[in-house]
């Protein structure tokens, strides 16, 4: 066998084996506490709720059956939940999609143009402080009480600045009966049904 | 969470962890007596207390000159070729995968913070060159460099020539079809659309037929082995490659699993791959690779016992620690952060394993390109499994989920644990395969600077990155797109670690082909770090 030749293999140490050291105490020390603690973790979620969801998950809003717990409701929690993924949190929207909420003379004008919007929706051009958007806005008939669109209404006319009147649940009830199941409004129709903000 | 159930899982938690106890306790005693028989015929005759360390200058490195020494050096040789065509063309494919795999996810890397890049085509938007990205580094690059460095180490573990070579040649074949066909149809968009699962399950046979084809040598093998005693990296290797494929079946079998069923079994599967598949394979290698370069045992079988069956317990109920939050039944979350909090033991008994084997040697990695890569690796993962129990902690993960403090993790494992441990594999296995040294110490020495400054940047960017962004997103008053701007310099950052890994892996690439071609310098002693006039391990 030449010398030159399988130098790697010639090199090598011994293959592997296992010594047999004890473990150290510190060891089972640790695993006994682990297994405490497990025990208690487990118990710990004794009570929680069956069906996961932690502090990130969309709040269950709380049953409305009757008209006068309308200002009980938590318009900015609506808002947070329902609107803020486009109008942003700050109610600014996103410039070239989602119009701002802040300062906007929609949303200060007549309330039956938002009460209009939040019921049936919106689609199409329009102009919100000079500039214009041209998107969707979903409806939330159906998906709001009558209490919590105008509590989440009463909320953005109050916030960023804005101030305008409050919108009481009588003025949905209202369009409701008015208008029934309509198709989405366009900045147009609204001027022409309301006038001009 | 009723009182009821909470019971049900205390009493299987206690009994299942007792009952664990209790069997590694009675393997150790009865297999006691008979490791220490075995630990002796292991050593080829003649080479027990031959250190290698060449701190202490005066010892003699194993030469190998009686009779017994010359017929086992023949024998390992024997051994390396009888596996030389199966393991050469896995390594290759994987390395091959390793550059197309890396350069997706510097593509992906480079949109996240420059999304007009390339944006005007459907073949490189985002969603479809990350899961390219991740399939092409896990199927590609992990799994088959893992799959190489097992085939190579079964018939040195169970000392007789590896039986079916041809069968694990055609496996690589068709394994390297799958991936072909997998990332082809995910670049076409005809994804399954479940993370790690991408691949349409009609490509996934391919992988099962390819997995099963490499079975079966490693069984055959097995069947003749000639040692009583199977050496703890054996032990990880067989049950790695008996997992994978169930855990890949179950999982990619169409339509049975719908809803929050099907995002359960998909992150039961993928933390399974992590977990059942490429750790145990990673720390098989290194279990081997420790102790055979340093000449000394790994310092406790009892150890290796706890730390090889507590990962089996444990790991296969991890998954849903991927879904906390989400809309899955408390128990089964809970179980999940218990299990990967016991996670802790088989990791904190490994790494005594290992850390305290290279206590005292620690000089070695200055010179050895295979021991800095390995015992770094090893390292590693104890770091990223720490790091993961603390992130199943529903109080941590809270702010790290939805972040790219996850990405930060999940590179910490795949690369700085996994990959850095296949390279450190491949230094090992090439020379032995192929009789020659590698070409050029500082092409291994560029190639470990640049990965290991890249994922450093990598690792402490994003983790940065990502747990601002997760106090952040609690704040319902931050606006998102705020949180996005805030996360840019970090990302720009990720992308240049990202840069000097892909560099490094170029410089790999190139010197791996070299070497194959035996192109390049021709050097006769071992290619280290620093140039040594005496014979040690590579
Ligand atoms: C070469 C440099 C690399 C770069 C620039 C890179 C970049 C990326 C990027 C941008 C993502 C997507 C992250 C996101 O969606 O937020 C990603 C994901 C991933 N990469 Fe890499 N990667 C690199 C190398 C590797 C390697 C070598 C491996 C494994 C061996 C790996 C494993 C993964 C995995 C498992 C994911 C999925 C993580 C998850 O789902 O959370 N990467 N990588
Ligand atoms: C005790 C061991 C470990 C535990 C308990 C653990 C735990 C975790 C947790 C909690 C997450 C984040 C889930 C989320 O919030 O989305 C995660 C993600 C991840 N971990 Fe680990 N980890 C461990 C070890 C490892 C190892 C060794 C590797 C690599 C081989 C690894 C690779 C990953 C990857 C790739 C992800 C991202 C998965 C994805 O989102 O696609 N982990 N791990």
């Amino acid at each position: 066998m030449s010398e030159k030749k399988y130098r790697a293999h010639q090199r090598e140490g011994p293959e592997p084996e296992e010594g047999v050291r004890e473990v150290p105490k510190l060891v089972f020390v640790y695993i006994l506490i682990l297994i405490i603690w497990g025990v208690g973790y487990y118990a710990w979620q004794i009570g929680k709720p069956m069906q996961g969801g932690d502090s990130r998950s969309v709040a269950i809003q709380p049953a409305i059956n009757s008209e006068n717990v309308a200002t009980l409701i938590d318009g900015g929690a609506i808002y947070s939940i329902q609107c803020s993924a486009c109008h942003q949190a700050t109610g600014q929207g996103i410039p070239g999609a989602f119009p701002p909420l802040a300062g906007s003379e929609w949303v200060l004008a007549d309330s039956a143009i938002l009460v209009s919007i939040l019921q049936d929706g919106l689609q199409g051009p329009i102009v919100v402080a000079g500039n214009t958007y041209n998107g969707v806005m979903p409806y939330f008939r159906g998906k709001l009480s009558s209490a919590e669109i105008a509590a989440v209404l009463t909320y953005i006319r109050s916030e960023w600045g804005n101030n305008a009147d409050r919108i009481d649940p009588i003025m949905v009830d209202e369009h409701k009966t008015r208008f029934g199941e309509r198709v989405p409004w366009t900045s147009d129709e609204l001027i022409a049904e309301f006038g001009k903000p | 969470m009723t009182p009821t159930i909470a019971l049900l899982l205390i009493i299987t938690f206690l009994l299942s962890t007792v009952g664990l106890l209790v069997l590694i306790w009675s393997i150790s005693t009865n297999q006691f007596s008979n490791s220490q028989n075995a630990a002796r015929t292991i050593f080829t005759p003649g080479e027990e207390g031959h250190s290698e360390d060449p701190a202490r200058e005066d010892t003699s490195a194993y030469k190998g000159d009686s009779k017994a020494a010359k017929e086992a050096f023949t024998a390992r040789r024997v051994q390396d070729q009888s596996s030389k065509p199966a393991v050469l063309i896995w390594l290759s494919s994987a390395v091959f995968w390793l550059l197309i795999g890396s350069f997706y996810g510097l593509l992906a890397s480079i949109k996240m913070h420059y999304p007009e890049f390339m944006a005007d085509s459907q073949w490189w938007t985002f969603g479809r060159i990350r899961p390219m990205h991740l399939n092409a580094v896990v199927y590609g690059w992990s799994s088959m460099a893992g799959i190489g460095a097992v085939l190579f180490l079964v018939p040195r573990l169970f000392k007789t020539p590896l039986r079916g070579t041809p069968y694990a040649v055609t496996g690589a074949i068709i394994w390297n079809i799958g991936v072909i066909l997998g990332l082809g149809a995910i670049n076409f968009g005809l994804s399954d659309g479940q993370e790690w699962l991408e691949f349409p399950w009609q490509v996934d046979f391919l992988f099962v037929l390819g997995g099963a084809l490499c079975a079966v040598p490693l069984l055959l093998t097995c069947a003749r082995r000639t040692v009583e005693h199977l050496y703890v990296s054996s032990w990880y290797f067989l049950a790695a490659l008996v997992w994978f494929p169930f855990l890949f079946f179950i999982a990619n079998v169409p339509k049975v699993f719908p809803g929050a069923t099907g995002a359960t079994v998909n992150w039961w599967f993928a933390h399974n791959v992590l977990g059942l598949w490429v750790t145990p394979l990673g720390i098989g290698i290194a279990y081997y690779i420790i102790p055979k370069i340093l000449g000394r045992p790994i310092i406790s079988y009892k150890l290796s016992l706890i730390g090889f069956w507590s990962l089996a317990l444990f790991y296969s109920q991890v998954g849903i620690h991927h879904l906390i939050g989400g809309p899955i039944p408390t128990w089964l979350v809970t179980l999940s952060i218990v299990h990967s909090v016991m996670m802790s033991i088989p990791v904190i008994t490994v790494a005594i394993n290992h850390h305290g084997t290279m206590w005292g040697s620690f000089g070695r990695i200055k010179e050895s390109p295979t021991l800095r890569f390995v015992w770094i690796g090893a390292l590693m993962y104890t770091a990223t499994s720490l790091q993961g129990s603390l992130m199943a902690l529903r109080s941590v993960n809270v702010i790290t989920h939805f972040t790219h403090y996850t990405i930060a993790h999940a590179h910490l494992g795949m690369y700085a644990f996994l990959s850095f441990i296949l390279f450190g594999a491949i230094y090992f296995i090439m020379p032995r395969l192929t009789d020659r040294e590698w070409p050029w110490r500082r092409m291994i020495s560029l190639h470990f600077w640049l990965v290991a400054i890249g994922i450093l940047i990598y690792f402490v960017s994003l983790t940065t990155a990502g747990w601002l962004q997760g106090l952040a997103l609690l704040d319902a008053k931050t606006p998102f797109l705020e949180i996005v701007q805030m996360t840019i310099p970090y990302l720009q950052a990720r992308s240049l670690g990202g840069g000097l890994m892909v560099a490094g892996h170029i410089v790999f690439v190139v010197h791996f082909i070299f070497m194959l071609s035996r192109r390049g310098a021709m050097t006769q002693g071992p290619t280290l770090f620093r140039v040594r006039t005496k014979e040690i391990s590579q």
